[in-house]
């Protein structure tokens, strides 16, 4: 019944026929063929009438694709569709990536005007970047989500982290203390590089069973207090105890399930904005060293 | 029907994220109940909740699927069923439900906010720490000020800094020292590396917003032996024309930065392309009539265009001529290569082959054997060889003894009026030195001397002895022993003469010829010099030389032959800048 919503997305790509599509191949065709025209003295570069024709260009598309930035809070009063703008600034982007390319005729230095282009090439390939991650990411949340949000997921998970320690309590105190810092020393998410790993660093205090002492331990995926609660459950003598052993053993692997979901939603989402964080600001940066980029070049004619 | 369900989960106060699906069934039931179409938990909403349903005209109708169930709707009155319309919502326990615009393939589209109490935080038993980039400290705006900072530093500030600011003090600071060379497209052509210009844009770019003037290159550079463009396009000099050889479409305006530019890579400071000769001169017929008549080139269809087909060289030969005005002089005149007959008439006696033999000439260290290095040295710069002179080339096989009895004394290298003086003075001091006649070897240094004033006659005889022996030994030298050797002597007039020589220093002198960077080829592979017998014979290579290794830019026979050559454009050899002379010049 539920079906990707990758579509949706592949939505903005096909947008109004594909025109943006076909903008955009036309603008590529159109730059390649003032690259292509013969140079007779100079190699190609943008001190050229070809390269300022290019640069000009390339200059405006720079602009207008960072004026999404002002449509995207313009929710009201801005002309056309939010979606065709989306799709307009996919494939302009795109297309610039070809303009500026041949604008510079690939010719690199230390210089301002080398910074600009490095500069656009992370927030293009940064955004081709975010282009596949809204065109897979959303799709596998779903799956993983399967209908229950998150915060219903994290409502669950509390739900049944009352439920263990309210069973465990009835247990003897090894039993219940173990459980309870298995509980309160679960960690879901943490520093950015946890979240985009999805590492897992929950711990447990396992109270000694047997010949084996007591140890703060990593509780990772849940495993060490699985574990605890299956060599408590062979030590126990039966009754009720054990009843609630077993119980406390299948809410910890519900739990497990619950956790491992949130995180896998919580990495895919971090993931899912990651590419912006390189985008949106290293577009920014763009803007200033193409002003200069510009200035100096006509400072310094 | 197909329905796109499009929730808007709030994961903090001002932020949210989208989740679409899309569900296919006729009849879309709401509810916290895991089976139903759409699975909504919260406070007010029920196991089974709504089902929703077509309605008339685009509408979809809503009704509870439970007692306890509650809908309200936009007027917050509480409601069992209703009808929604595009752009109309209704609520359920914290969730709005709107009926939005359905994209093309969708029936209904129905967005789902959940409203949240402003501070609600999820419950959980253990510490929540953060679960989104932006939680740990990745902040965009931040980060984008950094860049924009950064760009503007580098890139405007710095430079503009060093330009305005106190340079001695700033020069000392790592960072901002020649900031302004961040903004140089390229490197400099290697002939401004110089401390002092490579490291300071302002010596050439003195003023901003304003092209590199002519001013600016001219503190450093003379404008002669470089005219100035001016002076070409007023002089009717050389090139005219300067906008006319400039390549059209260049954002040129005829100053000397139109056609020496800088900071390219490969550097074009000295432009050797075809097409800064050719797009004017293309149409150069060689030899036409009209160049010839107006001396002026003929611009008409065809023509040279690259190496290909220029035509066969022209020699500038220097001749002697005899003019009323100017009396005896040299004249140069210029002669198609391929002249048939075509000689030199230098006045110079003189054998290639003969001081080239491989088993040597005789000379004053017994047999030597003698290189073209020997006698033709190359001038400073590397172009052209210097000019033969007697006393340093040839002087030390060829004296120019004159008394057999004493070797030790020579004439001058002059003309024959000096050579005569000096040698009546050689043998005036003679006769007095021996106080009479000298017959045999003499000892200058231990004069015969007698006491008493000389006899009356003693001057007289001395002078008319003298002047025989002078007379003597001149005919000997200029006839037989030195002269002649090397001179053509004119034996037409009454007067002895011996024929000046001239040779010419440049054979081509339009051309500019680098023998030093043809160093790597014996003088033989191109001048055959050990074969000539006679100064007359021409051992300058012509065009057919050039070409076994050199071909134009635009040349494709050498191509097609599969032949390995290098590269030559017009100003390989032609230059622009010409003071001496015109470039038609005869």
């Amino acid at each position: 019944m539920t079906q990707g919503s990758s579509s949706l997305y592949q939505s903005i790509l096909s947008y109004g026929g594909k025109r943006y599509l076909w903008l955009a191949s036309i603008l590529i065709t159109f730059s390649m063929v003032i690259f292509l025209i013969p140079h007779a003295v100079e190699s190609r570069n943008g001190g050229t009438w070809q390269g300022y024709t290019l640069g000009t260009l390339g200059a405006l598309i720079i602009v207008w694709l960072l004026w999404l930035g002002i449509r995207k809070r313009q929710y009201k009063k801005a002309s056309g569709t939010f979606q065709g703008w989306v799709s307009a600034h996919i494939y302009l982007g795109i297309a610039l990536l070809f303009i500026a390319s041949f604008h510079s005729a690939f010719q690199l230095g230390l210089n301002i005007h080398s910074l600009a282009y490095v500069l656009l090439l992370a927030v293009v390939f940064s955004g081709l970047w975010g282009l596949w991650a809204y065109l897979t990411l959303p799709e596998r949340t779903s799956k993983i989500r399967n209908g229950i949000s998150r915060d219903a997921c994290m409502a669950n998970l509390s739900e049944l982290d009352q439920n263990i320690i309210s069973t465990a309590q009835q247990c003897k105190i090894d039993v219940a203390n173990t459980c309870e810092s298995a509980v309160l020393k679960t960690v879901i998410g943490g520093r950015a590089f946890d979240i985009l790993r999805g590492i897992d660093r929950s711990k447990a205090e396992l109270a000694a069973i047997a010949d084996t002492a007591a140890a703060s331990v990593s509780n990772e995926q849940q495993k060490s207090i699985l574990d605890w609660l299956a060599k408590r459950l062979s030590t126990s003598l039966g009754g009720k105890e054990t009843e609630s052993l077993q119980q406390l053993l299948s809410l910890f692997a519900l739990r497990r399930v619950y956790i491992s979901r949130v995180r896998e939603d919580i990495r895919l989402h971090a993931w899912l904005k990651f590419w912006l964080y390189i985008h949106v600001p290293m577009s920014l940066g763009l803007l200033i060293a193409l002003v200069a980029h510009i200035l100096s070049v006509f400072m310094y004619w | 029907m197909r329905w796109l369900i499009r929730k808007t989960e709030s994961l903090s106060a001002n932020q949210g994220e989208l989740q679409d699906s899309i569900v296919e069934t006729d009849k879309l039931r709401v509810g916290a109940d895991g089976k139903a179409d759409l699975v909504l938990l919260g406070a007010g909403m029920e196991a089974e909740h709504l089902v929703l349903t077509k309605g008339a005209k685009g509408s979809f109708s809503v009704k509870t699927n439970s007692p306890k169930a509650q809908i309200q709707n936009q007027d917050n009155k509480s409601v069992k069923k209703l009808n929604l319309s595009e752009g109309e919502y209704f609520k359920v326990g914290s969730y709005i439900f709107t009926y939005v615009k359905a994209p093309t393939g969708i029936d209904y589209a129905l967005s789902i906010t959940q409203v949240k109490e402003l501070g609600a935080k999820a419950t959980s038993l253990f510490p929540l720490v953060a679960m989104t980039l932006n939680e740990t400290g990745f902040n965009m705006r931040r980060w984008s000020w950094y860049w924009m900072v950064f760009a503007l530093l580098v890139g405007l500030v710095f430079p503009l800094l060093w330009m305005y600011g106190p340079q001695d003090t700033l020069k000392s600071i790592p960072v901002l020292s020649t900031a302004d060379q961040i903004w140089s497209p390229g490197p400099l052509a290697k002939a401004h590396h110089i401390q002092g210009i490579a490291d300071n844009c302002q010596v050439c770019h003195s003023e901003l917003f304003s092209p590199v003037k002519d001013t600016d290159c001219e503190n450093c550079h003379q404008v002669d032996p470089h005219l100035s463009v001016a002076e070409l396009t007023a002089g009717n000099k050389l090139h005219t024309d300067v906008e006319a050889v400039l390549v059209e479409g260049s954002f040129v305006e005829g100053r000397c930065a139109s056609c020496h530019i800088e900071h390219k890579d490969p550097s074009i400071v000295i432009r050797e392309d075809e097409p800064m000769c050719t797009n004017c001169h293309s149409g150069i017929v060689p030899e036409s009539k009209k160049a010839q008549e107006k001396g002026e080139l003929d611009v008409s269809e065809g023509g040279i265009t690259s190496f290909e087909q220029h035509p066969q060289f022209k020699l500038s030969m220097v001749e002697e001529n005899q003019s009323q005005d100017q009396g005896q002089h040299w004249l140069t005149q210029r002669y198609d290569f391929d002249t048939e007959g075509l000689k030199e008439d230098s006045n110079l006696e003189f054998s290639h082959r003969l001081h080239l033999n491989p088993k040597g000439i005789d000379g004053p260290d017994g047999r030597t054997e003698l290189s073209c290095a020997n006698c033709h040295e190359p001038e400073q710069d590397g172009l052209l060889v210097k000019p033969i002179l007697m006393e340093q080339h040839c002087s030390s096989c060829h004296s120019l003894t004159f008394e057999p009895t004493d070797l030790t004394r020579q004439v001058p290298h002059a003309n024959l009026l000096i050579v005569k003086q000096s040698l009546e003075e050689y043998y005036s001091r003679l006769y007095a030195l021996q106080n009479g006649p000298v017959r045999s070897k003499v000892n200058l240094d231990r004069p015969a001397k007698r006491p008493g004033k000389p006899k009356p006659d003693f001057y007289s005889a001395m002078k008319e002895w003298a002047d025989d022996k002078a007379q003597d030994a001149l005919e000997e030298l200029v006839n037989n022993k030195a002269c002649s050797t090397c001179h053509e002597i004119d034996k037409s007039k009454p007067k002895m003469q011996v024929k000046p020589v001239k040779i010419a220093h440049s054979w081509y002198p339009k051309s500019r010829f680098d023998h030093s960077s043809h160093e790597v080829f014996e003088c033989e592979s191109c001048h055959k010099a050990s074969d000539s017998d006679n100064s007359a014979d021409i051992l300058i290579p012509d065009i057919k030389n050039c070409r076994s290794c050199h071909a134009g830019a635009s040349d494709t026979h050498a191509l097609l032959t599969q032949e390995i050559k290098t590269v030559s454009s017009c100003m390989s050899c032609h230059q622009y800048h010409l003071t001496q002379m015109d470039v038609s010049h005869e």
